[in-house]
């Protein structure tokens, strides 16, 4: 049986750890999988970069604006960083797409339409400690929140976004929401380490949930 | 003698200092304290703009907001094309127009359907309108996706379009590539159209005030890329005298500077200054659904901005069908710019509306300062009027009460406070 899988990575490239979402998505992306496709559903194994996976950023516009960690080297057998360990587990997926979403939330509900798993990364603000990878069900339950991001005018957030799709049945079969404890968020700031510290191993746990279902 | 305090105090991000909140104080009866301190990614922008090739201006620019990319990079590109001395006409023209609609019809059903709406209705949030009205928030969801279509095929893709660049387009469309543009556009149109008859059937508030509207204006359509500076109050402008006349001032509580017109203060842009200054501009079409809507020639009463937005949303649609019926594919899909040291300023209507760019650029074409006025630090000031003038009104309102009524006084002018982050909000009990 083949599965069809979606990963939107959430954030903005210059709020401090409000990337980490993004930087999750370019590193699965980055693994160069077998069965990776553009949005119109065609074939782009062979060239992963040039699809609609284009990142968000224009070419070097991160590099040049801000110091940027490297990451870090990974044994190439397990983890993100073992292209082709990945490759071959994952071997007879029939399409994985990974977007990035930057802007307008709301937007989701159509992205994910016909994908049979999706998984959303962002970053969370919730006292936990920095760096503390969260993972909720969406499917089994309202995501948790403070507050109805309602007073924010554009503030329609990924838990509103899930609620909206679920009003109106419009949610995948499987939506896996990965929340990562950011520290700094202010405007031309870069990852934090504590972050920096967990975004391979979110990656390699996300590849780990598509293994387990194909 | 007792002293009656009480304080309305709503965090936007409640635990991100300095990002925005409103502030509502009211001691014995009377208002004392209405503030807004919005956070405003384009400080940082203009820092980090500096030094970079002019032809960078609308990649990086489109970051600034995910809501509104295309604003920013038109500004970006006409501010750019005007240093250089270069003028985009013809189907290119045309083409940033219709990248410009879709923008439009994009942001403002999002704000209509998702943002603004829930408010008249006593709803908390769009999520709970849709339980009560699916097929409503789905027309909205619906005419939104046809926004974001018409950015898509232009702009590369809906969010942080990358295909815009200074002299025009990396790549164009077909006649061919247009059509089934036009198809969803006419059911789009029709959507609009519904949109306004839903929207003038909300309860709104008595409440109008004697705004100053800035906005463009062209003699010829109704302006969303290019036109004079004009107000409701005589101002009538070339854009490079807009800051002999437009002064940003710091104010002690807000981290964002406000606009003010020097010498007579707060004004007001977007939706309702464009309709209210460029009524004659607009379609018959959009005429008609004012009109059906129950607007005049000019609207006053900021709440009914929904209505204007919905009008607008109409116009966007007709205009982007005339701007596909009249396509033709141009023999390049940009002008050359040739840079030289020189100093470009412009401004275009972003959905929420106008939106200033000013840059200098050296002989090689490097930016050496820019700066930017983004709608909302030019609202700013008139949104703190307005919560006065609301608290006023209502102070006699329970809190709950009066808080909403704040909040849907800020988000009549459908700010943009918090698009520049999105992490989710998260109430966790830690043992």
């Amino acid at each position: 049986m083949t599965s069809r899988f979606l990963v939107l990575g959430i954030g903005n490239d210059y709020r401090g750890d409000d990337t980490v979402g993004l930087e999750v998505a370019r590193r699965i992306r980055a693994a160069g999988m077998p069965g990776l496709v553009n949005r119109q559903g065609r074939d782009c194994r062979q060239v992963p970069l040039g699809c609609s996976v284009l990142p968000a950023t224009p070419r070097d516009l991160v590099l040049r604006g801000r110091a940027r960690q490297e990451p870090a080297p990974t044994d190439p057998t397990s983890g993100i960083g073992g292209a082709a360990h990945s490759a071959q587990a994952l071997a007879g997926m029939d399409g994985v797409l990974i977007e990035e979403v930057t802007g307008d939330m709301v937007e989701m509900i159509d992205m994910w339409q016909g994908w049979d798993t999706v998984v959303l990364v962002d970053a969370v603000h919730s006292g936990t400690p920095h760096g503390s990878v969260l993972r909720f069900d969406a499917l089994a339950e309202p995501l948790p929140r403070i507050f109805s991001s309602h007073v924010s005018s554009h503030g329609v957030g990924v838990a509103e976004v899930i609620e909206l799709a679920r009003a109106l049945d419009r949610l995948p079969k499987e939506l896996i929401v990965y929340g990562i404890e950011g520290r700094v968020f202010s405007a031309g700031a870069g990852l934090s380490s504590e972050v920096e510290a967990v975004v391979d191993q979110t990656a390699e746990r996300i590849l780990q949930e598509f293994r387990a279902l194909i | 003698m007792t002293t009656k305090t009480k304080t309305i105090k709503v965090d936007f991000l409640s635990r991100v200092e300095g990002e925005g909140a409103l502030r509502v104080r009211i001691r014995d009866g009377e208002v004392t304290e209405a503030t807004l301190n919005i956070f405003e990614p384009a400080r940082f922008f203009e820092a980090f703009l500096q030094g970079r090739a002019f032809t960078e201006a609308p990649d990086i620019t489109a970051r600034i907001c995910g809501i509104c990319p295309v604003a920013y990079q038109m500004s970006s590109v006409h501010a750019m094309e005007r240093a250089c001395g270069v003028t985009v006409g013809g189907q290119l023209r045309a083409l940033r127009r219709l990248l410009y609609c879709g923008e439009w019809i994009e942001s403002h059903a999002l704000h209509i359907y998702m943002l603004h709406a829930p408010d008249f209705l006593g709803y908390p949030d769009s999520i709970q309108l849709a339980r009560d009205y699916p097929d409503i928030v789905k027309r909205g969801l619906q005419l939104k996706k046809v926004g974001n279509e018409i950015m898509t095929l232009l702009g590369g893709r809906e969010i942080h379009p990358i295909n815009v660049r200074v002299g025009g387009f990396y790549k164009v469309p077909s006649r061919a590539d247009l059509e089934p543009l036009a198809e969803r556009l006419l059911w789009a149109r029709d959507a609009a159209l519904e949109t306004v008859r839903w929207v003038a059937t909300l309860p709104f508030p008595d409440y109008e005030q004697d705004y100053e509207f800035v906005a463009l204006h062209h003699p010829d359509e109704y302006a969303i890329n290019e036109g004079r500076v004009v107000s409701s109050k005589g101002l009538d402008i070339g854009v490079d005298q807009y800051e002999d006349v437009f002064q940003e001032v710091h104010v002690e509580h807000s981290t964002a500077l406000h606009s003010v017109i020097k010498d007579r203060g707060a004004y007001f842009v977007g939706p309702m200054a464009r309709f209210s200054l460029n009524f004659d501009q607009l379609s018959p079409l959009a005429q008609e659904a004012a009109r059906e809507g129950g607007l005049g020639r000019t609207c006053r009463n900021p709440f009914k901005s929904i209505i204007v937005r919905a009008v607008e949303t109409v116009y966007a649609c007709d205009e982007a069908l005339r701007i596909i019926g009249q396509y033709e594919v141009p023999g390049d899909a940009f002008v050359a710019v040739p840079a030289r040291a020189a100093v470009g300023r412009a401004a275009t209507e972003a959905p929420r509306g106008l939106l200033f760019h000013r840059y200098t650029i050296d002989d090689v074409g490097d930016i050496v300062d820019a700066k930017i006025v983004p709608p909302t630090s030019q609202n700013q000031p008139t949104i703190e009027r307005d919560l006065l003038g609301v608290v006023r009104e209502y102070i006699d309102l329970p809190k709950d009460a009066l808080t909403s009524r704040c909040e849907q006084a800020v988000r009549n002018y459908d700010p943009c406070i918090s698009c520049s982050t999105h992490f989710l909000r998260l109430d966790l009990d830690v043992e």
